[in-house]
């Protein structure tokens, strides 16, 4: 028999299932295909807070450190693997203690030393800062809601994602953030996992 | 979850955009994530192994990313990406020495092929193996039109060749496989170009 024919078409070609094929691409080939890239520099290093003065970093993460054990006592140290994952959004607004030139270099030195020392005691963590221009959005022809809308004042400056094993735990670890001894504020936000 | 096919691209392209904003480990694997499961299975169906589809996904990557800057968004991003993937299992085939210039085969007209004894079904299980005996080029545009639904011109842009000749390709590509499926032996045609 001759391979059968629609159309021009050969009808096995619709044997072929791309989303099942699809669903058969090895998971060891993404780590592959990364460490490639890496290995010939195509991949720039993950950003967190940078750390631009390295004793200004050691010396935050001395005390951030030492402020963390004298404060948080019942945060449990080792592997979080298993915790789940919390948004620490910081804001700022007239009361925070703005800083420019060495002293804005310090405080970002000194954020970095804060992340540095949650990740020295196996939280996994990490953070950006946030440029000052925002979209809020909305539903169509409706402002936000109160509780979706900015103050008037504040502003949304940064954010950091931790693990921790509950929201208790959680805001515990963000009582330690830097942030808020320079007059920010912050807000602990759980993140749904889908 | 399913998507739809509009909502895929988009999704794709943001993830390029920010690859591009921000070329780092996370903004690549997030775009990894979105493009390579089509390489994957097209790759799968171009070499009909698993060890070279995963070298053709590997070096195709690499070529993507060290082009990125290339890239002007002229065309879609899996458009342009799907290209390179075709280009580099031409270019791995050659190297391998899998493939000849254009021979006899290819001018063959299908009333001059032996009908083959196989029946419908073998001729399924056939297919796997009987796809990487034709010429790369017509490989290609076998899938991407007949199995993924691309259009001439679609294929023209992958490929950087004429719609015209994507859709005479086509033909010829059929007739190839059509006389592959028939023949109790593999007929390795020229690779057109």
């Amino acid at each position: 028999m001759n391979p059968s024919r629609t159309n021009g078409r050969l009808a096995e070609i619709d044997d072929i299932d791309p989303d099942a094929d699809a669903k058969t691409l090895p998971t060891a080939l993404e780590d592959r295909v990364v460490a490639e890239l890496a290995d010939a520099g195509l991949l720039r290093p993950p950003k967190r807070w940078p750390i631009v003065l390295a004793w200004a970093a050691s010396l935050a993460l001395a005390l951030g450190a030492g402020f963390l054990l004298s404060h948080t006592g019942q945060i449990e140290t080792g592997s979080r693997d298993s915790g789940s994952r919390y948004m620490l959004l910081l804001y700022e607004d007239a009361a925070f203690e703005t800083a420019v030139g060495d002293a804005a270099r310090e405080r970002v030195a000194e954020y970095g030393g804060w992340l540095d020392g949650l990740e020295r005691r196996g939280i996994i963590a990490r953070g950006d800062e946030l440029a000052p221009a925002a979209h809020v959005l909305a539903t169509a022809g409706r402002p936000a809601p109160p509780s979706r809308r900015p103050s008037r004042e504040a502003r949304l400056s940064g954010y950091f994602v931790i693990e921790a094993q509950s929201l208790d735990d959680a805001t515990t670890i963000a009582r330690t953030c830097p942030h808020l001894r320079h007059g920010g504020t912050l807000a602990v936000h759980p993140i749904i996992d889908h | 979850m399913s998507e739809s096919a509009a909502s895929a691209p988009s999704r794709l392209e943001t993830a390029v955009a920010a690859f591009r904003r921000r070329p780092d480990e996370a903004a690549f694997r997030a775009l990894y994530r979105q493009a390579t499961p089509k390489l994957w299975a097209l790759a799968l169906r171009m070499t009909g192994d698993r060890t070279r589809a995963e070298d053709a996904v590997q070096d195709c990557w690499l070529r993507a990313v060290r082009g990125l800057e290339r890239f002007a968004g002229r065309s879609r991003f899996d458009t342009w990406l799907i290209g390179i993937l075709i280009r580099t299992i031409r270019e791995h085939e050659r190297a391998d020495g899998r493939f000849r210039s254009p021979g006899p085969h290819e001018h063959e007209t299908e009333s001059s092929v032996p009908s083959g004894t196989s029946g419908r079904r073998a001729a399924r299980l056939d297919l796997r193996r009987s796809l990487p005996a034709l010429a790369p080029r017509f490989r290609a545009v076998l899938l991407l039109h007949d199995v993924y639904g691309h259009t001439h011109r679609e294929i023209g842009a992958m490929l950087d060749i004429d719609p015209g000749t994507s859709k005479s390709q086509l033909s010829r590509a059929r007739r190839a496989l059509r006389r592959v499926l028939g023949t109790a032996t593999p007929v390795v045609t020229g690779d057109p170009r």
